[in-house]
């Protein structure tokens, strides 16, 4: 078995054989996610997966909610590059 | 202040987080700034991605990291689900949207009979109610998300009553209630978002519209859609709600008549609010779509028009606005039947907790 990139052959497929491509999406947007630093992931799951509002948050880690809002955004701005370089490296087992 | 500053804020807006000086600041800067429309939208799509985890089962990792950390250093912390992903809160641009639809004017003088008929109704129809769901479809995605609900009690022009809301059980609840009696303006939001000019602001588009563009389906709405249709097709009858119905399909041709509409607007408004400018963004960006796909439910028996079903689709490199595929699928019903408009207060005549009033010039 062996690992090849879909660029490599030219390929637009999101899916392997026998992952959907929901899935093969949510794998991706975990492995960005595990990629942003521990401050500004916390906030990013905290709001989207955990929904905390800003305030929650802000009472939560102890900080102001102006630094949630800067955390958020920055750490969506690293997600956004993470997620996109993991978009080149799709790979399919063959 | 440029764009760059404006990022945190306008991340924070994607979020429903915003709110008073700094939405309007943002609302503002949006309707002339494609740069940051563009980081919208890019926003938006993050969003997506992220809220779709929700429902992952292979998230403990990475969340229990997170949540190790936090419970370290406060251990009485208690995490909590919500159930689906965010809305951000009807922007006045999409009541604005949903408005224009209504105010399509005629571009064709020979409808095919049933539509005649249905026009011919409209003159029968003082009353009634309406109740509405709308969905959105982002770009590469197949799930219709982001759903709201409208409902409409429209007794007379001078009384009626509009509740916009998040389905129950969806994230995070948010409503806007607007009871008009007269010229009194009755409003109740969760969370307060909208100053008391903004509400009166809408009151107004809506008030205008019930002659010619409103959300509201009044006479002159409903002659508006059924006279802009094109390309009509039958679609064989169908029952909605019991009652056997016509169903026609057709696009609505809009091209010209958003210039019409930004000329139109240009007279009912001062080019200075954001009202206004939010609006004629919209109008700009709907001018460049293809048309409108509309279907027709039309009762069998009386006419009237049960069903309104109208799928908009992106244009491209839009804003926000338009960024999406959006469904909405309006049911009408309780043609002609008493509708009591009340106000929302005490037997001693106080508000209700919640609302406040405004009066109307």
């Amino acid at each position: 078995m062996k690992f090849v990139s879909f660029e490599q052959y030219g390929l637009k497929s999101h899916t392997t054989d026998n992952q959907p491509e929901g899935e093969i999406e949510k794998a991706n947007i975990q492995e960005a996610l595990r990629g942003v630093p521990i401050e500004q992931r916390m906030c990013l799951v905290l709001h989207f997966v955990e929904g905390f509002k800003y305030r929650e948050i802000a009472e939560t880690l102890d900080i102001s909610e102006d630094a949630v809002r800067m955390r958020v955004a920055r750490g969506k701005q690293i997600f956004q590059s993470l997620y996109a370089e993991e978009g080149k490296s799709w790979t399919v087992k063959i | 202040m440029d764009c760059q500053d404006l990022e945190n804020l306008i991340s924070a807006y994607t979020d429903g987080e915003l709110k008073g000086t700094q939405l309007d600041l943002i609302e503002a800067h949006l309707v002339n700034c494609v740069d940051c429309r563009t980081k919208l939208t890019e926003y938006n799509n993050i969003r997506r991605q992220l809220v779709s985890l929700q429902a992952t089962p292979v998230l403990p990792e990475i969340k229990g990291n997170v949540l190790a950390r936090i419970e370290k250093a406060r251990p009485s912390v208690k995490t909590k689900r919500r159930i689906h992903p965010a809305l951000v809160f009807i922007p006045l641009a999409t009541i604005l949207v949903a408005a224009l639809i209504f105010y399509l004017p005629g571009v064709f003088t020979n409808p095919p009979s049933v539509i005649s008929k249905a026009y011919a109704a409209t003159e029968r129809l003082d009353s009634f109610r309406s109740h509405n769901t709308f969905n959105v479809n982002f770009p590469g995605t197949t799930a219709w998300v982001n759903p709201s609900v409208q409902d409409f009690e429209y007794a007379d022009v001078k009384a009626y009553h509009f509740k916009w809301n998040t389905p129950e059980g969806y994230y995070p609840q948010q409503e806007l209630e607007i009871t008009v009696i007269d010229n009194k303006v009755y409003s109740r939001q969760i969370p307060d978002r909208y100053s008391s000019s903004r509400i009166k602001a809408i009151v107004e588009s809506l008030n205008q519209g019930l002659y010619d563009n409103s959300i509201i389906p009044s006479r002159n709405q409903t002659l508006a859609i059924l006279t802009s249709m094109n390309n009509i097709v039958n679609m064989g009858d169908e029952s909605i709600d019991g009652a056997a119905c016509f169903h026609y399909q057709g696009i609505v041709n809009n091209g010209k008549y958003f210039a019409e509409l930004k000329n139109k607007l240009s007279q009912q408004f001062s080019a200075s609010d954001p009202a206004y400018q939010v609006a004629l963004k919209v109008y700009e960006d709907w001018q460049q779509t293809k048309g409108i796909n509309v279907e027709l439910w039309i009762d069998k028996d009386d006419y009237f028009v049960r069903q309104l079903a109208r799928t908009i689709y992106p244009v491209p490199n839009a804003s926000n606005t338009v960024g999406y595929t959006s469904k909405t699928i309006e049911k009408y019903y309780d043609f002609n039947q008493p509708i009591t408009i009340r106000a929302p207060l005490t037997v001693a005549g106080d508000l209700l907790p919640g609302w406040y009033v405004d009066s109307l010039p």
